[in-house]
């Protein structure tokens, strides 16, 4: 006699169509969810940065009003990192990490679901708020007394600390099917050191998840009980201490910025190897300068706090390591530089992508080093160079990054190849808008521009530079529209792409595009970190 | 290494892992199931076809178990009732969730 699970798994119904994408357990299937929606979420969160830069294209402008402008900028962070950045990287480790470590599926194919749905379910509070009498308006770190009750009586911000609550928890879920996924289902012969150098950054990164998200979820635990149930965390009047609420959020808030990047240089280090025609150089110092930078991303928090009045020797410690973690950056920086040296150059889009990367990365990486000289630091707190830094680390960086990976891997995915041509304006077209945007607000806030201003007045001497930091935004989008428009004439009617359309090098290639429900067909002895090119190349 | 022991170590190493042998689709079957969540008993004993290669089973329990949280979360804000029944919502998905039989064919 048929079991329960049995008639329950042969139904018509619970297979296909919507409700089979409602009830899929499967990785892949996972993977793609994840991508879709927080691509529908960038859109909304760059609507809003569009917003911002118009309201701020002429001084005195009235587009946007300070309640409303408050508004568009905490829920454009809260987005960009919460249900963007972070839910797009789950993405692409869902769809991949199994199918680089040759595995069939995660290890908690149903605790997967559980990440995704939560995650949902947390944009879905979150996006509530806008009917519930307002969205969060203090800012995307939320920093007491603001975010008290007291400073913000309406219900935004209890949206924003149970929203944050959900999202942590489907972090935390996704963080320990991931690892425990790389740690037991690698192929026989694949040990760590024979791992793609996209699941070592994977590996580090769930585990910064698992030790940095707890701490963000705590704190806003908190805010919600000193909100409403008369506790006193952060409460100076009553025995707390604002800068209880800073601590806890930036030891989760340094740590999340190498969340995003890490998974990006995962990409770049899969990519640059490919389309250079040579091996990675360096393999084992990109792979262990991962781990370097999820040890020292926890000790350099307090530098987002230079200002607040601390020892000095506080001060000068976190100076000095966050020196430190420029150093395993560097590395990796030169590896893939000495990859390129010597390389036959395929200058496909993932590969423009990734020269982008490097260029642009560097740029934001040199102006973080800049903010760790703290007298500097003091002055341009708070200021439009903080801005600055921060976007080109995050969009030359991590939206470059991702840029890469989803034009290298989009045929695996979908069985066929974005256009070429639509992908190389794609590419010029964001160099062009991203420095347009985002350089002059290193200048700005030089010149004493502060952030989270709705406007200014016309005699600041800030005009231009915010006339040309927004038509960069407008460029910016129109890049991104073609991106959105060669994604839909691709899936419609793409180059189909076959299994290796890159002459790839690690076991995802090894597969049909895209891959079957169980993955791989056939065994393939995994000897070094290229276990298809030695496949390939075997004598 | 006898065949028992690169079988059991092929269990241990591979369970989920799709790059077993073909000849050991049994053993692969065997591995899967405890690489996987619960297995049931009957699983195993009712064994994978051969070249059968469906690995992923569907839940509904994921899914309503985050529309229980959603609800408990939405209550928490606004009505407690709304709360109370994202709680029940919450119980009725774990219960789900234990009692189905992870079954992957």
């Amino acid at each position: 006699m048929a079991s329960t699970a049995d008639t329950w798994a042969r139904h018509q119904w619970y297979e296909t169509g919507v409700w089979s994408w409602v009830t899929t357990t499967n990785h892949k299937r996972i993977g793609i969810l994840y991508t879709s929606t927080s691509l529908v979420f960038f859109v909304v969160a760059i609507a809003m940065a569009m917003l911002m830069r118009t309201q701020l294209i002429v001084p005195n402008n009235t587009l946007l009003g300070p309640q409303a402008y408050n508004q568009a900028f905490t829920m454009h962070g809260t987005t960009m990192v919460f249900l963007f950045g972070m839910p797009i990287l789950s993405g692409f480790a869902n769809y991949l990490v199994p199918l680089m470590v040759g595995a069939r599926d995660m290890v908690f194919p149903r605790l997967n679901a559980l990440s995704y749905w939560t995650y949902v379910a947390g944009g879905i509070v979150l996006y509530a708020s806008f009917l519930a009498g307002g969205a969060p308006d203090a800012g995307w770190f939320s920093y007491v007394p603001l975010t008290s009750s007291t400073y913000s009586p309406s219900s935004g911000m209890d949206y924003w600390c149970i929203s944050i609550v959900l999202l942590g928890m489907s972090s935390i879920a996704g963080a320990v099917n991931v690892l425990v996924t790389i740690l037991v289902l690698r192929t026989p012969g694949m040990s760590f050191n024979k791992m793609p150098l996209f699941v070592w950054a994977t590996f580090v990164n769930q585990f910064i998840i698992l030790v940095a998200l707890p701490s963000l979820t705590a704190a806003a635990i908190m805010l919600y009980l000193d909100r409403h149930y008369g506790t006193s965390f952060f409460n100076p009047d009553t025995g707390g201490d604002p800068l209880l609420w800073q601590h806890l959020f930036w030891f989760f808030g340094h740590p999340e910025v190498y969340i995003l990047i890490l998974p990006a240089f995962g990409m770049v280090s899969e990519v640059i190897p490919v389309f250079a025609r040579k091996p990675i150089f360096g393999y084992s110092f990109i792979a262990y300068s991962s781990v370097a930078i999820g040890v020292l991303s926890f000790a350099v928090w307090a530098h987002h706090m230079f200002p607040v009045g601390m020892s000095l020797t506080a001060q000068a410690v976190f100076a000095f390591t966050s020196y430190t973690i420029a150093v395993p950056t560097s590395v990796k920086i030169f590896n893939w530089l000495a990859t390129l040296w010597g390389g036959s150059l395929r200058l496909k889009t993932p590969m423009l992508f990734s020269l982008g990367f490097i260029g642009l990365f560097v740029l934001g990486g040199l102006t973080g080093m800049s903010l760790a000289v703290v007298p500097f630091d003091w002055q341009v707190s708070d200021s439009y160079y903080v801005v600055g830094h921060f976007h080109s680390v995050l969009f030359g960086g991590t939206a470059f990054g991702v840029f890469a990976g989803f034009y290298y891997w989009f045929p695996k995915v979908t069985g066929r190849m974005l256009d070429e041509r639509l992908g190389a304006w794609n590419f010029w077209l964001l160099v062009v808008g991203f420095l347009l945007t985002f350089q002059p607000m290193h200048v700005l806030g030089i010149l004493g521009m502060p952030r989270r201003i709705y406007t200014y007045a016309d005699n600041m001497g800030w005009n231009e530079l915010n006339l040309l930091s927004t038509l960069g935004g407008y460029v910016i989008a129109v890049s991104l529209l073609l991106f959105i428009w060669n994604i839909i004439k691709s899936v419609r009617s793409g180059r189909e792409a076959g299994p290796d359309p890159w002459d790839g090098w690690t076991l995802e290639w090894a597969t049909s595009s895209p891959p079957p429900e169980h993955n791989f067909d056939r065994q393939i002895p995994v000897r070094s970190h290229r276990p298809l090119w030695d496949e390939k190349n075997r004598r | 290494m006898d065949e028992e022991s690169k079988k059991e170590q092929s269990m241990r190493r591979g369970s989920g892992s799709a790059l077993n042998a073909p000849a050991a689709i049994e053993t692969e079957a065997h591995s899967e199931c405890e690489g996987q969540e619960h297995a049931s008993p009957r699983a195993h004993s009712e064994g994978h076809a051969p070249g059968s290669h469906k690995t992923s089973e569907h839940s509904i329990w994921p899914v309503v178990l985050s529309i229980g949280l959603l609800l408990l979360s939405l209550g928490l804000l606004n009505h407690s009732v709304v709360a109370a029944i994202g709680g029940v919502v919450i119980l009725v998905a774990i219960v789900g969730w234990l009692w189905q039989p992870w079954v992957s064919a």
